[in-house]
Formats: C-alpha cells, sequence, structure tokens
C-alpha cells in the first residue's frame, strides 16, 4: 500500500519533487551560438519590397501632399506644353522648307524632282 | 491611393492637353498655307509679308509665266528627242546635230532669261526690302545658282564650290 494524504496525493513523491532542482545542461558554445543567431539576424536584408509596392504607397501617402501634387499637375503642364510648342516648331520649319521647294519648282522647271 | 492615382490622372491629362493646345497653336499657320489653293503662293505671301494687293498682282505674274515656261520645257523636250534621234546613229558629230545643240542651248538660255525676268518683275511687285529678299532667295534656290565646274577633280576649288542647291 501506498502512502497518501487525505486528498489522495504521494507524500514520498512530493518531497522528492520538491527537493529536486533540475540542472540543464547547456550545448557547448551555447551563448556563443545564440549571439551569432542575433548578429545573422540583424544584419539579413530586409524583406524585399515591389516597384510597385513603393509605388503604390508612394501614391496613397506622398502625392496627395498639396505641395507635391501641385508640384507634380505644375510639371507635367509644362512639360507637355514645351514638347507641344517644340514639335510645332519642327513642324513649322518643315512645311516652310517643302512649300518653298515647292514654289522654286513651280517657277524653275531646272529644279530636281523631290 | 484613390485621391492619388486622381491626382496622377490629372496630370497626364493635363500635359496631354497642353501638348495637343501648344501644337495646334504652333502650326495654325503653316495648315492654313497647306489648306489654301495654292500652297506655295500662300507661303509666298507669308514669308515676304505681302498685302493683299502685292499678293494679287504676283498670282497673276505666276499665273501668266506658268504657261510660257511650259511652252519652253515642250520645246526643249522636242529638241532633246531629236539629239537623242540623231546621237543613236551617228559617228562624228554632224551639222545638224551642231544645228540642235546650239538650238537647245539657245531655248534654255532664253527660258533661263524669262524666269529672271520673271522674278525681277516679282521683286518690283515687293515692298523693296521685301524684293530684295526675294531676289537673294531666288539667287540661292533656283537654278540661277549654277554649279561649280567639275572634272572629277574632288579637292579643285572645294573651299569656293557653291552649296548643293535643295
Amino acid at each position: 500500500m501506498k502512502n497518501k494524504n487525505p486528498n489522495g496525493e504521494d507524500t514520498p513523491l512530493d518531497a522528492l519533487l520538491q527537493e529536486w532542482k533540475p540542472k540543464p545542461s547547456l550545448p557547448p558554445r551555447f551563448q556563443e551560438r545564440v549571439w551569432r543567431r542575433i548578429e545573422r539576424a540583424e544584419t539579413a536584408p530586409a524583406p524585399a519590397v515591389s516597384r510597385a509596392q513603393l509605388f503604390a504607397a508612394w501614391l496613397s501617402t506622398k502625392l496627395p501632399r498639396p505641395a507635391l501634387a501641385t508640384a507634380y499637375v505644375a510639371l507635367l503642364l509644362v512639360l507637355g506644353a514645351t514638347v507641344g510648342w517644340s514639335q510645332a516648331r519642327q513642324e513649322n520649319a518643315r512645311v516652310t522648307t517643302e512649300l518653298g521647294a515647292r514654289y522654286a519648282q513651280a517657277v524653275d522647271p531646272y529644279q530636281p524632282s523631290p | 491611393m484613390r485621391r492619388g492615382v486622381l491626382i496622377l490622372t490629372l496630370g497626364l491629362v493635363g500635359a496631354a492637353l497642353a501638348y495637343c493646345c501648344f501644337y495646334l497653336m504652333g502650326t495654325a499657320t503653316p495648315r492654313a498655307l497647306m489648306r489654301s489653293g495654292q500652297p506655295e503662293l500662300a507661303w509666298l505671301r507669308h514669308e515676304f509679308n505681302l498685302g493683299d494687293a502685292e499678293f494679287n498682282r504676283i498670282s497673276a505674274l505666276h499665273q501668266g509665266y506658268l504657261p510660257q515656261c511650259k511652252e519652253r520645257c515642250l520645246r526643249i523636250d522636242e529638241l532633246n528627242g531629236k539629239l537623242s534621234n540623231a546621237l543613236t546613229t551617228a559617228t562624228q558629230v554632224t551639222p545638224e546635230m551642231e544645228k540642235l545643240l546650239n538650238e537647245r542651248a539657245q531655248m534654255r538660255a532664253t527660258c533661263q532669261a524669262e524666269m529672271l525676268k520673271h522674278f525681277f518683275e516679282v521683286s518690283r511687285t515687293m515692298p523693296p526690302k521685301q524684293g530684295k529678299r526675294y531676289l537673294a532667295w531666288v539667287r540661292e534656290n533656283t537654278c540661277l545658282r549654277e554649279q561649280a565646274m567639275n572634272h572629277g577633280e574632288a579637292s579643285h576649288g572645294e573651299a569656293d564650290a557653291p552649296a548643293h542647291r535643295p
């Protein structure tokens, strides 16, 4: 028969358990390995963010700022106007040269054919 | 995000509109010239700042000159044909060939002289300053500016040779 307290517990076992102090044995160079892992985790590159994600973030956080939005719209307006004007000047020069050549051809039959 | 997309779109649409406006404004003159009945005369009017009266007079001169010019061209073509026929059978220069060559040279000289007369007449119809500009222009852009003589000596007189006509 085993000795049991009124609660039905095994008293020698309780005593034994209370005396027991576990002495964990760490693997060799445990501390050094832990520090190495921490170092590695700190120096590892951050998870890659795609350009689309960056653009989406810029679009939702940076662009709506009034100053940036105004500057962006103004810049595109100036850009469109500049390119349009520059191409118009090229077209002007082309048509002027072409019509001059046509006039010369009309009055001068010695002009080489285009 | 939605506001950002709206601003992005606004910028792009604005750029496209600005491009179209400036391009259409900048090309209004050449488009008007090309739409006219005689674009080359419209160009002359625009290039030399001619008024209505001057332009009407120059148009009349132009219309009067062209049929005569075409007639002389037909005569030169005819002489070219005759000369070509004579050359196919000839083994030496015949009196007939000499006559054709002289006749063609004479016709070409007449053609150029008439052309020059027309240019002077047109220039006199313009305001003096524009008339001078016009004469300078025809000097540079018509057969009045002859090519340098060349016997295949590439370096000979290269620096003095006039530029090729367009």
